[in-house]
């Protein structure tokens, strides 16, 4: 599905050259969930940020579904993102000024939906969450686990072919985390690619395989 | 999507409410004074469309200027005979009407046939019955056709008529005009509605032409050079070609004019000017009916609304600029999941044109309610029909969305611009994208303010320079009391041993015309032994022997006026300029004035004054002479200072005893010096309070960015508390910026204001000169208010403990 092949990532500090990402190189197969693991820094969110195309990387290739990422302009770059990237962020990011409901369908509208497509994809999504009665809520009126359900169910709607989670437990208890993390799995045997930034071996343990990154390079494959 | 759009727009509005409140009121603030002016400009558009021949109507102005071609003047009437001379010369004059305007003040005394009861009216016409061929008015009584067509006839306005018939019907009434000798009766043949419509021909009542008296003199005058007091109108034919007949006017001047201009010694022009265009483009044009407006002030106001819009638009601008990282992580969750740059400007511009369309809504009930203020201000009647108006209520949704998209279009472009990985990551976003634009903005804002603080001041000084002025007399205590009628000229004798025993009374005296009364009534003027035709015009008036005593005037050399002078005079400083006469040799000297007989009469100086404006403020002295009369048109009378009301009870007492019936009109002279400034003043108020706008608005927007600046800084701050800053040094280093920008603010100003104030200066024959310190107080004023706004706050961040600063960092 992708291709990562020796992506450097770079910032200049006082004239140094300091990597993010460092001779990386990942291939990631249609239907994987993909776990990646490491300490603090050592390229986690960047990488994801990458593989979303939301950031640039300095050198290297980067192909997805066949695409020369690196060679497109970004209007495109984000066109491809948008049709089939869902992106989970760990503080959840929901957009505060929209009920549940809204936060669901707002890329919905972003996509020009039609207005009847965009209720019954909503309603099925607030079914399938279990979350039909907190449509009309706000995001503070919803505990962490709650929150981040919207905001899966926020990631889902587009019907992505790869989702990108960024320690989407980070904030959460146990239980609500193994709650979310038996989502994903199911998620991903109904075909949906994912893969997720994690601290934490238990959740790891939930996907198909992983790797360890260590100052921006894969140290374990 | 729009919905979404305003639904999200709408709750972030209620979300950020302090931004929320200074920008609404900021905007409303411009925009009521858009939508102000924009009623106001509104009100004077449309003159006179309403005729049936609104397009080929047109008044005959003249151009009267001297032989050697100096000063020019520009008069809005021609001599009595032009009318039907131009309709008897051009086969396009279809009709020709006169008026004889007989003035705004109340100037002719009305009463029914068989009442006591009489009125002074103003605003009368004396017009030839063809007026109406001319000018569409809407009879309600009467026959249009033919109502001027007899000797004393007269039609009265629908509100005339009710105050002088009550219920009953005015037609075939009589009304009584003057008093004594001079009484005429006349008889109602008409009755039109007095809402006319928008028009400067806004008449009480007008008389026929076939009148004796004045309109016997307008109709027998054939001097096609003197007596330029007649507004002429003509229609041309449907199809008649404007251009052509006035290529053809000097020529006609020519065949009917020259040999009488010859003998006047002046030189015409003439200029057809069609009646729609009068209202808004007679600046400047003497003997106007009423008073018209001016397109260039139409537009000068339209200028300043749109200067206050534009400073409310960028209090917009910085505060949404400024507070950018407070949207900052709403705007990179939006692109993570899907929106473009565009459906987020989109969203952006939504809100900034909600916020503007809010203050619209906001100011539609706020300008209702202060209608009549405005109509104060404008000095015209507006009422709250004119909102209404598809036109105005178009031009305010214009007004708002071109706000709403001025405003919001840099905050938009810099907003949606924001890349959504910075935010997502760090979870803040450097505002300093933007700070430029941000400093030229308040630089803009400053440059407004002093420029408008200066030419406020420049315009009070000049007023208070005009009003302060050395008048040759005191004007103060000096009431004008007017003996309109015969019965009061018979009773003046009478009158003046009344007021003499009254104890507030400290002298009176007689006079044609009062301090400060504008009038152009002169005689030609020469030196016997010298060329008749070397004229100087001096303006006349006749007064009694203790006038100048009373107004307080010096004499320079001479005597005053006795009872039995009847050729002697008493002339001022400037006639003896005028006639180059030595002071010492004045006395004695013999005067020509040309009575337009077969001889001329010899008048002898017996007594000169110093200078004194004898009439309005502006303009500058004149030579005149002074006359010996009993039977004038007012009595001067100077009363002591204390307890004026008391002393006026009285006089209005003595008044009744010797004059029932009659209504007792009088003035303040410096009440009507200050009339006379009314232009002036309203000009002074309204930059006043464009300029108050200005300031509310560029300190609401100095608040609300020294309020981000503090918050931003607030780590800055505790790090040098820590390392020992003390509270002045901190104030001084938020402060020191806006200093700096304010002093650009100020030497911008400077020139345009110095330049576009020297324009309005150069209309004054006596005007003061710009100082360099009127724009030192308004840039310190600017600088005080400055202080308060981002001192007060700036002193509060500095003294906070740097401690609570730096851990929520």
């Amino acid at each position: 599905m992708l291709t990562l092949d020796h992506i450097y990532k770079w910032v200049n500090n006082g004239g140094r050259r300091v990597f993010l990402l460092n001779d990386l190189n990942l291939k990631v197969e249609q239907g994987e969930f993909l776990s990646i693991m490491g300490p603090s820094g050592s390229g986690k969110s960047t990488l994801l940020n990458v593989i979303a195309m939301l950031d640039e990387f300095d050198e290297g290739e980067y192909y997805f579904d066949g695409e020369a990422i690196h060679e497109l302009k970004p209007k495109k770059r984000t066109a491809i993102f948008n049709e089939n990237i869902g992106f989970i962020f760990q503080a959840y990011h929901l957009l505060d000024d929209l009920t549940v409901y809204e936060n669901i369908e707002t890329p919905l509208l972003y996509k020009k939906v039609n207005r009847s497509e965009r209720q019954s994809r909503v309603a099925d999504m607030l079914d399938r969450f279990n979350i039909v009665g907190k449509k009309d809520l706000f995001p503070h009126q919803l505990s962490g686990g709650q929150q981040q359900l919207v905001g899966i169910a926020r990631a889902l709607i587009i019907n992505p072919k790869l989702i990108l989670a960024d320690e989407p437990t980070g904030n959460l208890n146990s239980k609500q985390s193994e709650e979310i993390m038996e989502l994903f799995a199911e998620l991903n045997k109904e075909g949906t690619t994912i893969i997720q930034a994690t601290h934490s071996e238990s959740n790891a343990a939930y996907g198909t395989r992983t790797i360890h990154l260590l100052d921006g390079s894969i140290v374990k494959n | 999507m729009w919905k979404t759009y305003f639904k999200t727009a709408w709750r972030n509005i209620l979300k950020n409410r302090t931004q929320a409140f200074i920008n609404i009121l900021g905007l409303t603030l411009g925009t009521l004074s858009c939508l102000a002016i924009m009623v106001y400009i509104f009100s004077q558009l449309n003159f006179d469309t309403h005729h049936e021949h609104a397009d080929e109507v047109y008044r005959l102005r003249t151009f009267i200027g001297s032989t050697n071609g100096s000063r020019e003047s520009n008069f809005a009437t021609a001599g009595p005979p032009y009318a039907f001379a131009m309709k008897d010369e051009f086969p396009e004059v279809e009709e020709a009407t006169r008026i004889v305007y007989l003035g705004s003040e109340n100037s002719e005394l009305l009463r029914p046939k068989g009442q006591k009861e009489a009125y002074f009216e103003a605003e009368g016409y004396l017009a030839d019955s063809t007026i109406f061929r001319i000018f569409t008015f809407k009879f309600i009584k009467g026959d249009s056709k033919r109502a001027l067509n007899e000797p004393n006839s007269i039609v009265i306005s629908s509100g005339m008529a009710e105050k002088y018939f009550k219920g009953d019907n005015p037609l075939n009434q009589y009304l009584v005009q003057g008093s004594g000798e001079d009484e005429l009766l006349l008889k109602v043949t008409g009755v039109f509605d007095e809402n006319f419509g928008k028009s400067h021909l806004r008449p009480n009542y007008i008389l026929s032409m076939n009148t004796p008296g004045m309109g016997e003199f307008v109709r027998n005058t054939t001097d096609f050079a003197t007596q330029n007091f007649v507004h002429t109108y003509v229609k041309l034919a449907k199809n008649a070609d404007v251009d052509l007949v006035r290529t053809k006017l000097p020529g006609f001047l020519e065949k009917y004019a020259k040999k009488d201009l010859e003998k006047w010694g002046k030189s015409k022009k003439l200029y057809l000017q069609n009646i729609q265009d009068i209202n808004l483009h007679s600046a400047g044009i003497e003997s106007q009916i009423g008073k018209t407006s001016d397109i260039n002030y139409l537009k000068m106001l339209a200028i300043l609304a749109l200067f206050i819009q534009l400073v409310a638009s960028v209090n917009f601008i910085n505060l949404s600029t400024a507070r950018a990282h407070k949207r900052a992580k709403e705007i990179g969750i939006r692109k993570t999941i899907g929106a473009s740059k565009n459906t987020l400007i989109k969203q952006f511009l939504c809100e900034s044109v909600i916020l503007a369309f809010v203050a619209a809504f906001i100011s539609i009930p706020l300008i209702a309610l202060g209608m009549p203020l405005l109509g104060g201000l404008f000095q015209t009647s507006l009422t709250i029909d004119i909102l209404w108006n598809w036109e105005i209520l178009a031009g305010l949704v214009v007004i708002a969305v071109l706000t709403g998209l001025v405003a919001g279009m840099y905050p938009a472009f810099l907003l949606a611009g924001i890349k959504p990985v910075r935010i997502l990551k760090s979870g803040s976003f450097s505002s300093s994208s933007g700070g430029f634009l941000r400093e030229a903005l308040v630089v803009f804002q400053f440059m407004v303010s002093i420029g408008l603080i200066a030419a406020v001041i420049i315009i009070l000084n000049q007023i208070h320079h005009t009003l302060d002025k050395d008048l040759g007399y005191s004007k103060e205590n000096i009431i004008a009391i007017k003996l309109g009628t015969d019965e009061a000229k018979d009773a003046i004798q009478q009158l003046s041993n009344s007021l003499g025993n009254i104890p507030g009374v400290t002298s009176a005296a007689l006079s044609d015309m009062y301090p400060s009364q504008v009038r152009d009534a002169d005689l030609a003027i020469y030196l016997p032994g010298e060329d008749p035709n070397k004229i100087q015009t001096m303006v006349y008036n006749g007064i009694s022997p203790g006038y100048f005593e009373t107004v307080g005037t010096k004499m320079m050399y001479g005597r005053t006026l006795s009872e039995t002078d009847t050729l002697g005079i008493i002339v001022n400083e400037s006639a003896l300029k005028a006639f180059n006469l030595k002071p010492e040799k004045a006395i004695g000297q013999q005067l020509m004035y040309k009575t337009g007989g077969e001889t001329d009469q010899a008048l002898e100086i017996v007594g000169v004054t110093e200078d004194f404006q004898f009439t309005e403020l502006k303009s500058v002295t004149r030579p005149i002479l002074n006359y010996m009369d009993s039977r004038t048109d007012w009595m001067v009378v100077r009363i002591a200072g204390n307890d004026i009301s008391q002393t006026l009870d009285k006089i209005n007492t003595s008044w009744n005893d010797i004059l029932r019936h009659k209504p007792m009109e009088y003035r303040f002279v410096d009440e009507e010096l200050e009339r006379l400034l009314s232009e002036e003043k309203r000009l002074a108020r309204i930059s006043t309070i464009f300029t108050v706008l200005a300031v509310i608005l560029c300190t609401l927007g100095l608040f609300g960015l020294i309020s981000f600046i503090a918050e931003q800084k607030r780590k800055e701050i505790g790090i040098r508390k820590v390392l020992g800053a003390n509270v002045p040094s901190i104030v001084n280093l938020l402060l020191r910026d806006f200093v700096i920008l304010l002093l650009i603010g100020l030497a911008l100003a400077v020139p345009i204001t110095w330049y576009q104030m020297e324009e309005w200066l150069s209309s004054y024959p006596d005007r003061i000169s710009i100082q360099w310190w009127t724009f030192v107080l308004a840039g310190g004023i600017s600088f005080i208010i400055m202080i308060f706004t981002v001192g007060l706050k700036t002193i509060r961040t500095a003294s906070t403990n740097p401690v609570k600063n730096l851990r929520t960092e």
